[in-house]
């Protein structure tokens, strides 16, 4: 299975069975979200943690020949939590942070033009709502709903960028309490402004990192995130995002 | 972005209220509170994990290793009284283990322990003594004869406790085998002599143990004690554990016990100590005992709450509660990722 049938089996898969496959997979974490809760609350053995976490990005990409290269750096923040019973986990993660354009920036796009713009201040949140099951002791699958809402400030303009991706993440320990980790997936996109659907696209994420386990509640994370998104649009255009850096975290589990 | 935020703070206060900590006040059931003058101990915060391994069925092509009546049900007996009244989290179950089965168990585990975890290593089963070289194994079911590269040497098993004493906080090793003794190099090890019990076990407790407890010398052992289905020495270790009714007990208090019981019904006498080289600075391994009779109520409606923790400013402190008897179906538990899979959520 090559790259390019993934990435058209996702494509069309999402063209046309998203909307009711979203909405079956919203059901069923938040089944298993509630699930958990319930189990947690009658004294089982799950695991319920919360997560803070600084990623300092440089966001880079950009608008083919339609405007110049656009780069800018800022840190984001996210919070999460997870839940974990078993092999089985469910988990949220709230990421957000203000990117500043000086001169290229991401093109404004709808569905048949597209704006050049020069100078800009786009706040980026991510909503990323999962869950996933270890198949092997160490590596676990996940299925992942993933929603990046892009506003340019001051200029009425803002995407909601949506998918359902899958990816696959391990761990294995290492010396003196340090715990290695990756983790990749991929996931296709559908690019919304306003109630339009303006285009589709395609998501891949990489990210490594060590965690150091304090005690068996607390635990920091240092790690590299990488992640490359491109954007396909309904008027001919196409923009290529690509966005980065190291990542900063603390996990608290009950 | 500040409405952004503003909902995620909202998302987290919600769920952390759906939190198994945040929900416990709403526990069904009697509580018992610890009564102000009752013992509250600095005990650590960390898993108690056990490896339990159970021999019966060997398939030695010489026919030098017979099978054991008794090796497997005193492993499931111990396992089920971990679980049930000393709240064991994280037991792997090993049944006929061979030499390479039991050697990646002692591995798996050694990744998993974390700092101040307690960790229980039991195995019952053949044991061998060399009468030249007497140096002392334990005997897999896949053991070949009398050939000692398919054994497990003692100081194989030493080295794997080692590893695994180097991160937790205590360690104990129970054998029920013959010439079990042999694990022991030196150094034994007294019980409390301290008549103050809050600072004995404050103190043993803040200590890493690194503890040995053998079903005998460099003897044989029997196999079925009194036809009760148990050997002797896992026969009166399960009962002292069993009837034990104070919360906190000391792998050296039961120990004692177990010897005198052992040596005074059956040709055979326990032996204990530590493991030398392994940083045991003479603190103890604590049971913690979880299900408390309360005469007139049903146990599964009891839930008692143990202060160990003291130094909490709000005296909540660690709650341990009591849980009905598991199903007397004994299942072999899940090894599934245990504290490191929970400390990282992976995002696209």
């Amino acid at each position: 299975m090559n790259h390019n049938f993934v990435k058209r089996y996702f494509m069309n898969y999402s063209l046309t069975n998203t909307n009711r496959m979203k909405n079956c997979i919203v059901l069923l974490l938040m089944g298993m979200n509630l699930s958990f809760a319930a189990c947690a609350s009658a004294g089982e053995a799950d695991r319920f943690g919360l997560g803070a976490r600084l990623q300092l990005s440089n966001w880079k990409g950009d608008n083919n020949s339609s405007s110049p290269d656009f780069e800018a750096s800022a840190s984001q923040l996210a919070l999460s939590l997870r839940y974990q019973h078993g092999r089985f986990y469910s988990g949220l993660s709230l990421q957000g942070g203000s990117f500043s354009f000086d001169n290229g920036a991401p093109a404004i796009n709808n569905k048949t033009t597209t704006v050049p713009v020069t100078s800009v201040t786009i706040d980026r949140g991510e909503v990323d709502l999962l869950a996933g099951y270890y198949f092997w002791p160490q590596v676990s699958l996940f299925a992942d709903i993933k929603n990046v809402t892009n506003t340019w400030r001051d200029k009425g303009y803002s995407t909601k960028v949506t998918g359902l991706g899958l990816g696959i993440t391990g761990f294995t320990p290492l010396p003196n309490h340090w715990i290695f980790y990756a983790t990749f997936g991929i996931v296709p996109l559908t690019i919304e402004t306003g109630s339009d659907t303006i285009g589709d696209g395609s998501g891949a994420s990489l990210e490594l990192g060590a965690t150091y386990s304090i005690d068996n509640h607390h635990n920091l994370s240092i790690g590299v995130k990488s992640q490359s998104q491109t954007y396909n649009f309904d008027n001919g255009h196409k923009q290529t995002h690509s966005l980065g850096g190291l990542t900063l975290g603390y996990n608290y589990t009950f | 972005m500040q409405r952004l935020l503003l909902f995620m703070l909202l998302v987290l206060a919600t769920l952390f209220c759906l939190s198994p900590v945040a929900g416990h006040a709403a526990s069904r059931g009697i509580t018992l509170e610890p009564r102000p003058d009752a013992l509250q101990l600095p005990l650590g915060e960390g898993v108690y994990r056990a490896l339990i391994i159970g021999n019966d069925n060997y398939n030695d092509p010489e026919k030098r290793w017979p099978s054991l009546k008794t090796a497997v049900n005193d492993a499931r007996a111990v396992k089920q009284l971990l679980q049930q009244n000393y709240g064991f989290r994280d037991i792997t179950f090993l049944q006929d283990a061979t030499r390479s089965e039991v050697l990646h168990a002692l591995a798996d585990l050694s990744h998993r322990v974390l700092p101040n975890d307690n960790v229980l290593l039991y195995y019952a089963g053949h044991g061998y003594l060399d009468p030249e070289t007497k140096k002392g194994y334990w005997v897999p079911v896949d053991a070949q004869g009398l050939d000692q590269t398919t054994f497990l040497r003692n100081s194989t098993i030493r080295d794997e406790m080692n590893t695994i004493a180097a991160r937790a906080k205590h360690t104990l090793l129970i054998s029920d085998s013959c010439f079990s003794g042999t694990l022991l190099r030196s150094g034994t090890r007294g019980i409390n002599t301290d008549t103050d019990l809050q600072r004995y076990y404050s103190k043993v407790a803040e200590k890493k143990s690194v503890q040995i407890i053998t079903a005998g010398g460099v003897e044989f052992v029997d196999d079925n004690y009194q036809q009760s289905g148990h050997s002797p020495f896992t026969y009166f270790l399960v009962n002292e554990l069993k009837s034990n009714e104070h919360p906190l007990v000391t792998a050296s208090e039961v120990s004692s016990n177990v010897e005198k019981a052992v040596a005074n019904n059956a040709d055979q006498i326990p032996e204990s100590g530590v493991l030398q080289g392994a940083g045991d600075e003479l603190g103890e391994f604590i049971f913690i005992r979880l299900n408390v009779d309360v005469k007139g109520i049903p146990r599964d409606r009891v839930k008692v709450q143990v202060h160990v923790n003291p130094s909490d400013q709000d005296g909540a402190g660690k709650t341990i509660e009591a849980t009905p008897a598991p199903s007397a179906e004994d299942k072999t538990p899940d090894i599934a990722p245990d504290a490191p899979a929970a400390f990282h959520l992976p995002t696209l």
